[in-house]
């Protein structure tokens, strides 16, 4: 064993341009599968980060149905009890609670209808990009809500140009109040405009401190919902049903990004079956280089196989000889291989790919897709290189110790 | 939609029926006491109940229309408006209850309840803004007020400059408003926003007697946002401090209506 | 053609090395061109089925309609309009709309809807719109409406309920009337669920007073690759009229901006294939020349000319690729007709936006041809030019070597 080892690695270093062609295109290859695998995670996780952190969360918990009709009276139960739960629970990094109604806003020129949030200005921050988004005036400040009568509000940049409006404007909101079915409505100024290249957010909706909405709407304490954010990005695709098991009680629902995104997750469904083709042409087109290489690679050393079996080498030995070339081959190439593909996709994972302001599924790509390292680009993608090229082997093995002696001693060129 | 209808002949009623004959002093080129004229133009709003008839003509670009109303109302939160003309709409109602409100369409004898968050869309295209009338606002209560002198005064007239007091859902910079001085009837009111750039002017125009009060018979409003569009309301008659049934203000009223 | 000659015949003299030689190239230029074939398909197929959906590969308006939509920007004569579509042989059908807004009401619950009018056996022909009808049926008699499944829900109405709509007209006057519901949709637009109310464009245009009118005409066409002529051929059609003429990925932005970021991930998978099949044919081509120093020593020996070797070694690869190229594109051909015609199923359909995704496509397009046909022909010959310069050069003696 230890000596055909040997023997298997002296020999295919005894003609190192070669070998270390072969090695080098087989690595090209696996290295391009690595790196395929790499972008993908990253324009996934990019994907999905784009949706969860831009607004949404990586769950949200609402009263059941509250989302079908937005009824403002469908608050979330039990709020206390949820909230110390989610508080202690170790997989939620941090949470925020909101309130959301249909209701209009105008200002002198114009009115529309738009969603009304009433959000939680310090938490928000830790879940959203609302704060990020801000293009003109500023996000809540906290200090000034106690000095001001009347409170400020955040709107969408599109919704600013066609109520005419600018930082600092008056405009008036107004939403039925839950407790009496009256119309409220309060004047606020105008504390920020934001683009958050969502368009249902950046036409259709504001946002004003929770405390405000709940007046507004004579919703008390309670709230419409709790936005979630986990310390794992996979946990919200992997521990769904734990979570929704978890806290929906009481009439309420918790659901992860999956269920209130289902676009999303129908869009990342489809990317997994086209990057799995992809999977399977590359690797396909790569096999049949294995292939080629080291049919011909041997083939050139028909000569040197008939002198070997003409000096007494079995048949068997041979065979064993070329598989464990082929292996000395494959291992070669699968370190040039991890170590070009490590390369690029670090290369990748500084250098991203820009796809900045794409909206997509209500959510826009916000940052640079990167490359992102996964330990089965290490394991999985080599492995599989490497067998496939000991599995190749075989046939020119059978070939070699079934060959006639004096027909490979033909060949001379 | 259809409130906007509602709110303008409620404007109207209000701006229409509350003037008082009693505070009109006679101050002559003096300036009469300004919590005087600001009582006074706020009387407009307030009146123990009315019943009119009236025209509304709303001019847009695409097309001008007349509509003939009778209306009733009673304190500030009881409204009730029939149209009896054009034929196409005539008997649709609109009944409005506090902060609720129906309309009738007699095609589909269906009554319909507005959504509350649905009040301040337009209605017909008229140009009042519901925002003005869903709320009541008064000068008094909810602006603060000063005489001012602007460049092209006229003779006979006193202006006003009122605004808005800090928190109130009000989207108005500021109100102009010009008062004749001998009656304290206004002759228009301008609306700025913020940055003093005028969106609206209403006209008051050629005061009229109706049941021993000196009116107005023509409001007109321009918004200055929009060519082309314009709503004129005429009084037609008027009574003021009449007892209404209480039958009126029903649901049964606005879905009965003879044809 | 001498030089041609002798390529052909060193080929049939090595079979065993030129079937390697031109297998390579051969499975390298048909997966890629599959690979082409099944990523444009399954991009352009899913951009058929979304626009077919419900907005059309094509849509014509009144001008300035898609900047700031109004009830008084219609198209009048939208027939005539029609008629005039219709002459276009590449346009399958099209559909006539009117859009507008109102209170609608069952009972006792309002909300406020969408309006839109359609024609219900043109929409039916252009977006197949009775089959989103989820509940109840299809239109068959005037006075009757399809709303949005979860509107009925707000409502807390359905299937057989009268419903109320209450709006505006073009002429400024109240528009009222009562309508039977006898379906509710499901477009797979959450706002349309939510608050879409289609009636039939004859009763829309007498509530909302636009006789012979329309907002928009949507066009679809027998093959979305022929759009943007189409679209092109229309505009000068129109250009004389108040109407403009907008492909979708004018009027579907957004899902266009979504295409574009897929592709982008598409290419990069692109460049990978192509990559890995140039680096094959590189590798196989590579080997071969390589291995055949020996010969290239003893034809030099005999005095052939550097010059003769290399343009011999050029004309076998330029053969051997020219022929897996011809090869190859029959198989891509088939190949890719397969599945531009059936496709691969995907395991459970993917319901995406409204729309049905049953099958992954392929398509038979230049590209698939051309991008294979360029990365064989330029890898091979760039390849075998630079051993088969060295062995023009080199000392006959060090290359025959046997060992």
């Amino acid at each position: 064993m230890k000596f055909y080892l040997k023997m298997a690695w002296r020999n295919i270093f005894r003609n190192r341009k070669r070998t270390f062609l072969t090695g080098l295109i087989i690595g090209i290859g696996l290295a391009s599968i690595m790196f395929t695998d790499a972008i993908v995670v990253g324009m996934k996780e990019n994907m999905i980060q784009s949706v969860t952190s831009s607004f949404i969360g990586d769950a949200q918990i609402h009263y059941e149905g509250f989302q079908d009709s937005y009824d403002a009276k469908k608050t979330i139960e039990n709020r206390k009890q949820l909230l110390s739960g989610l508080q202690q629970d170790e997989a939620v990094e941090s949470i925020t609670e909101r309130t959301a109604g249909f209701g209009t806003i105008s200002s002198p020129s114009d009115i529309n209808s738009i969603l009304i949030y009433g959000i939680d200005t310090i938490r928000e921050r830790s879940i959203s990009k609302i704060d990020e988004a801000i293009r003109e005036g500023s996000y809540f400040n906290p200090q000034e809500d106690g000095g001001e009568q009347f409170g400020g509000v955040l709107i969408g940049s599109k919704l600013a140009e066609r109520l005419e409006v600018k930082v600092g404007d008056r405009i008036v909101l107004s939403a039925t109040n839950v407790k009496t079915d009256d119309l409220a409505q309060n004047m606020f100024r105008v504390a920020g405009i934001y683009t958050m290249q969502i368009d249902e957010m950046d036409t259709s909706a504001a946002f004003i401190p929770i405390s405000q909405a709940q007046e507004m709407l004579g919703l008390g304490s309670r709230v419409h919902e709790i936005a979630v954010s986990f310390k794992d990005v996979q946990y919200a695709s992997q521990h769904s049903d734990e979570f929704a098991a978890a806290y929906s009680k009481g009439g309420n629902k918790a659901e992860t990004w999956p269920q209130l995104v289902p676009q999303m997750k129908k869009m990342l469904d489809l990317t997994d079956f086209s990057v799995g083709i992809t999977m399977i042409i590359v690797f396909a087109v790569i096999i049949f280089g294995i292939i080629n290489t080291l049919f011909m690679s041997l083939y050139e050393r028909i000569f040197e196989f008939g002198v070997l079996r003409a000096v007494g080498t079995r048949a068997a030995s041979l065979r064993k000889l070329i598989v464990f070339e082929a292996a000395s081959l494959a291992l070669y190439s699968s370190v040039i291989g991890v170590l070009l593909g490590t390369l690029i996709i670090y290369i990748g994972s500084i250098h991203g790919m820009n796809l900045t302001g794409v909206e997509f599924a209500g959510a826009t790509f916000t940052e640079e897709i990167n490359t992102v390292f996964r330990l089965r680009q290490f394991i999985l993608h080599p492995l599989l290189i490497f067998l496939f090229t000991v599995l190749v082997s075989l046939y020119p093995a059978r070939y070699a110790g079934r060959m006639s002696i004096t027909h490979a001693l033909q060949k001379t060129l | 939609m259809n409130f906007q209808l509602k709110h303008c002949g409620l404007v109207l009623i209000v701006f229409l029926v509350g003037f008082s004959p009693l505070l009109a002093q006679s101050a002559a080129e003096q300036r009469p006491d300004i919590e005087q004229v600001v009582n006074a133009i706020d009387r407009l709003y307030r009146h123990d109940s009315s019943h009119t008839l009236m025209e509304m003509e709303i001019h847009t670009p695409h097309w001008s229309r007349t509509l003939k109303l009778e209306a009733w109302s009673e304190g500030m939160d009881k409204t009730f408006i029939r149209i009896l003309q054009p034929q196409k709409e005539r008997g649709m109602g609109t009944l409005r209850i506090d902060n609720e409100m129906w309309n009738y369409l007699p095609k589909t004898n269906k009554v319909m309840k507005i959504p509350p968050s649905m009040m301040m869309s337009s209605w017909m295209g008229s140009d009042f803004k519901n925002n003005d009338l869903v709320k009541e606002f008064t000068f008094t209560e909810d602006y603060t007020f000063e005489y001012i002198r602007p460049d092209e005064e006229k003779k006979g007239l006193i202006y006003l400059k009122c605004i808005p007091k800090p928190g109130k859902p009000i989207v108005w910079g500021h109100v102009l408003v010009a008062v004749d001085v001998q009656t304290l009837i206004p002759k228009w009111e301008e609306y700025y926003d913020e940055h003093d750039e005028l969106m609206r002017i209403m006209y008051f125009k050629e005061v009229e007697n109706f049941d021993g009060t000196q009116l107005p018979s023509i409001m007109e409003l321009v918004p200055q946002t929009k060519d082309g569009h314009k709503t004129v309301l005429r009084y037609i008659e008027a009574e003021f401090d009449v007892q209404i049934e209480r039958r009126i203000f029903t649901l049964r009223h606005l879905r009965t209506f003879r044809r | 053609m001498l030089t041609l000659k002798l390529a052909l015949r060193n080929l049939m003299r090595q079979k065993r090395r030129t079937i390697y030689t031109g297998l390579s190239m051969l499975v390298g230029f048909v997966l890629a061109g599959f690979f082409i074939g099944w990523a444009d398909g399954t991009y352009n197929h899913m951009i058929d089925k979304f626009t077919r959906n419900r907005l059309g590969h094509i849509q014509v308006h009144r001008e300035g309609y898609l900047d700031k939509p109004s009830l008084y920007k219609t198209i009048g004569n939208p027939e005539e309009v029609g008629r005039r579509i219709d002459e276009y042989e590449n346009v399958e059908s099209w559909a006539p709309r009117i859009y507008s807004a109102g209170l609608v009401s069952i009972t006792e619950k309002t909300a406020g809807a969408e309006i839109i009018g359609v024609d219900p056996q043109r929409e039916d022909a252009t977006t197949a719109f009775s089959n989103k009808v989820v509940e109840g049926r299809y239109y068959e008699n005037s006075g009757e409406v399809l709303i949005g499944k979860e509107l009925a829900k707000i409502l807390n109405g359905g299937v057989g309920d009268e419903i109320a709509i209450f709006s505006q007209a073009a002429d400024g006057s109240i528009a009222e009337n009562l309508y039977k519901v006898v379906g509710l949709f499901d477009m797979g637009d959450p706002r349309l669920n939510r608050s879409g109310f289609y009636m039939q464009i004859a009763d829309a245009r007498e509530l909302l007073v636009l006789y012979n009118q329309a907002h928009e005409i949507a066009v679809t066409l027998h093959d979305l690759r022929q759009v943007e002529s189409v679209t092109q051929a229309l505009q000068s059609e129109f250009s004389d009229t108040e109407l403009s003429v907008a492909p979708w990925q004018e009027f579907a932005k957004e899902f266009y901006r979504a295409m574009q970021a897929d592709k982008n991930g598409m290419y990069i998978s692109l460049v990978v294939v192509i990559l890995v099949v140039a680096i094959t044919i590189l590798n196989t081509i590579l080997m071969s020349v390589m291995e055949r120093q020996k010969e290239y020593g003893v034809l030099k020996a005999i005095g052939t000319r550097p010059g003769s070797i290399v343009k011999m070694v050029v004309a076998e690869t330029g053969m051997l690729a020219l022929l897996s190229i011809v090869i190859g594109s029959i198989l891509t051909f088939f190949l890719n007709l397969y599945m531009a015609e059936h496709g691969l199923h995907l395991g459970s359909p993917i319901n995406w936006g409204g729309v049905q995704l049953e099958y992954m496509k392929g398509e038979v397009n230049f590209r698939s041809f051309f991008l294979p046909a360029i990365t064989v022909v330029v890898t091979s010959l760039a390849v075998c030019l630079f051993p088969a310069i060295k062995a023009a050069r080199t000392e006959p003696a060090k290359t025959m070597r046997v060992f």
